[in-house]
């Protein structure tokens, strides 16, 4: 096995993996960055449309049932996103010392905020700094996207009914960045934009990443992160795509692989110093897994809205973010316009289940008449909601493949009954007829928690910088760090997270 | 062969394959059949002819074709349900039942054999993407397609009712 030797070595090129490698090797640092997934290139690989989504290792659990939609790919589960792009709000970083639940990070807003600068500004976030429930902050790179009818009705629903609506942040790009075009309201992000306005790193921070010298290699897996004798990382075991293995050696791992592989190739990774795996002291490694409490409310207008075109987000109400009066559950959540499913097919045959008939072609001729409503709300994490080594099955290496054990609490369950119900109640005002259809499913793309970030060693994983506890050399920095889930699509957060770990690491 | 029995046969595969588009009814098995005749009851039109004669039908036959054999004949098997069922309470097969009392036969299926019920959502996965990529499917929804260049440049034009507002 042949062996190189870099200064760092970064497992995983997704929305913080791609951060960490364009800060370092900006920095003019040898970086190592390995990625089991392919490498797309847009134009050729998401030229024809729908249905490009490639699954991962972990998409529908047989085991658990539990349903996580993320993606192994150069750019991660981003070059497949719809680009919603929201910072967390400052109570996000207290929900322990404000409402009595969850933790408090060890940081606060006011620590991220620079590297949430930074990020939008580096990918040309398109948005508006109206939102009357978000901290203080400065103009957006980019005006806020144009709005699709859905989104229009959407907002005059709830400013009808009394709430703040504000246009939703998006990493797409509303109008030329950068050498990047704007977006043509194609609504194909989720397919693979193959137009260049999509903010994802495959779009934004791999291509400089790779100008400055960085060694990216896709359709590489790490096997083991390897350790000396004093428990120091020493660098990393992988393969290529043939099957060849390779060692490289490094005194710096940074662990970017998200919250679901981050604790199983750690799990795995034993050394002399650590014989039940890396940072797995305190306990708390693959637990407080946190997938969002989030669903779907659709509801339909008398007249076309065209709910299918356009780019997600469109407009946002967060006026239950930290909660409701007298209400049945802890914190909040978001409501934002989500594109309808297209094409109409797969719309029906993928939401509209147990519909045939005259009934299934009641709805469906109201197609471009229907609204969809995301729900974002924040999910309480619980140790027993965990990812672990799935003890009967294996992947092509032999090597256990991940189990997702998560179920919903009641906090979850009336949080989302909430929702549908402010979600009813902003779309009838905005003149909605009584057809409405709603669900949630233990399933989600916002996969968080499993590596904890605190000050205590004895009750997280990593510290506020994103260096193990227990394990000198190596970083984790991604959404396996968030102590608690917030209540808005976590990219921006992983990405700031990362490029705030980055400056950290080049500094000292 | 009698002059008189020629003509009937002849006249009598005539009709038959009036019914079907030309050079096609040698490919045309029960299965098929009846799975042509249930779409007309999952998704009805009989207004526009998608399930007759229309692209619809076409590709519904298509993504018939394209199936393994072994699930073909499965698929044909829980179809055949649909005739017996006709049978047993008019004496009708199944696509000489009138169109509107064919749903009840559907329905009562579904209630009775859980086989055909998990069938049935499987065989209108086919029949929603036969119908709505078609484009008498795509007309009713009011939905089009564009390339990702293109894109919807009349976003500006929608909700209808914004001027008004």
């Amino acid at each position: 096995m042949s062996s190189l030797r870099y200064e760092a070595i970064v497992v995983g090129v997704g929305a913080a993996g791609s951060v960490v490698t364009e800060a370092l090797t900006g920095a003019g640092w040898k970086v190592l960055a390995l990625d089991e997934g392919p490498w797309y290139n847009p134009f050729r690989d998401f030229s024809r449309g729908p249905a490009r989504r490639i699954p991962s290792g972990i998409v529908n659990d047989p085991v658990t049932r539990v349903s996580a939609g993320m993606t192994k790919a150069i750019g991660g589960s981003m070059v497949f996103y719809a680009g919603v792009f929201f910072r967390l709000h400052p109570s996000d970083f207290q929900t322990r010392s404000r409402h009595g639940c969850g933790v408090d990070w060890p940081i606060s807003y006011e620590e991220l905020a620079p590297y949430y600068d930074s990020v939008e500004l580096f990918t040309g976030a398109s948005g508006s700094n109206t939102n009357i429930f978000e901290a203080p902050r400065g103009p957006y790179p980019n005006p806020p996207h144009k709005l699709s009818g859905a989104a229009w009705m959407f907002e005059k629903g709830a400013r009808a009914a009394g709430y703040h609506p504000a246009p939703t942040p998006s990493s797409i790009l509303s109008r030329p960045y950068r050498g990047r075009p704007a977006c043509t309201y194609c609504n194909m992000c989720s397919d693979g934009c193959m137009v260049g306005d999509h903010g994802s790193p495959l779009m934004t921070y791999v291509a400089p990443a790779k100008k400055n010298g960085a060694d990216i290699r896709a359709e590489h897996k790490v096997l083991f992160i390897e350790t000396d004798r004093t428990g120091k990382v020493k660098g990393v075991v992988f393969r290529d795509k043939n099957g060849k293995r390779e060692r490289a050696e490094s005194d710096l791992v940074v662990l970017t692989s998200g919250a679901a592989h981050n604790p199983i190739i750690l799990m795995r990774s034993r050394g002399p110093a650590h014989p039940n795996g890396l940072a797995a002291r305190s306990g708390m490694l693959g637990r407080n897994l946190m997938l969002h409490a989030g669903g779907r409310y659709m509801a339909r207008f008398p007249k076309p809205i065209k709910g299918f075109m356009g780019v997600s987000g469109g407009i946002n109400v967060q006026d239950f973010y930290d909660g409701a009066p007298a209400a049945d559950f802890m914190r909040g959540y978001t409501l934002y316009v989500s594109m309808t499913p297209k094409p109409p097919s797969r719309f029906a045959d993928w939401y509209l289940d147990r519909l045939w008939g005259e009934n299934l072609v009641k709805v469906m001729d109201s197609y471009d008449r229907l609204i969809r409503v995301a729900v974002v709300g924040e999910d309480q994490a619980r140790p027993e909601n965990r990812i672990i080594p799935d003890p009967d099955r294996t992947d092509e290496d032999g090597l256990p493949l991940v189990q997702v054990n998560y179920s919903k609490g009641d906090n979850e369950r009336n949080l989302f009954q909430h929702a549908v119900q402010i979600s009813r109640e902003t779309c009838r005002a905005a003149g909605s007829d009584d057809w409405e259809l709603y669900w949630t499913a233990n399933s989600s793309a916002h996969i968080l928690g499993t590596c904890r970030m605190g000050d205590d060693p004895e009750t997280s994983v990593v510290d506020r910088w994103g260096a193990c506890h227990d394990v000198k050399g190596l970083y984790i920095c991604d959404s396996s760090t968030f102590p608690t889930s917030g209540a808005v699509n976590p990219a921006l957060t992983v990405m700031a997270l990362a490029a705030r770990a980055a400056d950290r690491l080049i500094k000292t | 062969m009698r002059r008189r029995d020629f003509i009937s046969t002849a006249c009598g595969a005539a009709a038959s394959s009036a019914a079907f588009p030309a050079g096609s009814f040698a490919a045309y098995d029960d299965g098929l059949t009846l799975l042509l005749q249930l779409a007309r009851v999952a998704i009805p039109d009989e207004t526009s002819g998608a399930w007759t004669n229309g692209a619809a039908r076409k590709a519904l036959e298509d993504k018939w074709r394209s199936l393994d054999s072994d699930t073909r004949k499965g698929y044909t098997a829980v179809l055949k349900k649909l005739d017996r069922a006709a049978l047993s309470g008019g004496g009708k097969d199944f696509a000489s039942v009138p169109l509107k009392e064919r749903p009840e036969i559907v329905r009562r299926l579904m209630e009775e054999s859980k086989e055909f019920d998990r069938n049935f959502w499987q065989m209108r996965s086919m029949m929603l993407y036969a119908y709505y990529d078609s484009p008498v499917g795509m007309r009713r929804t009011g939905y089009y397609p564009t390339t990702q260049f293109v894109g919807y440049p009349e976003i500006d034009k929608f909700p209808a009712g914004r001027k008004d507002d």
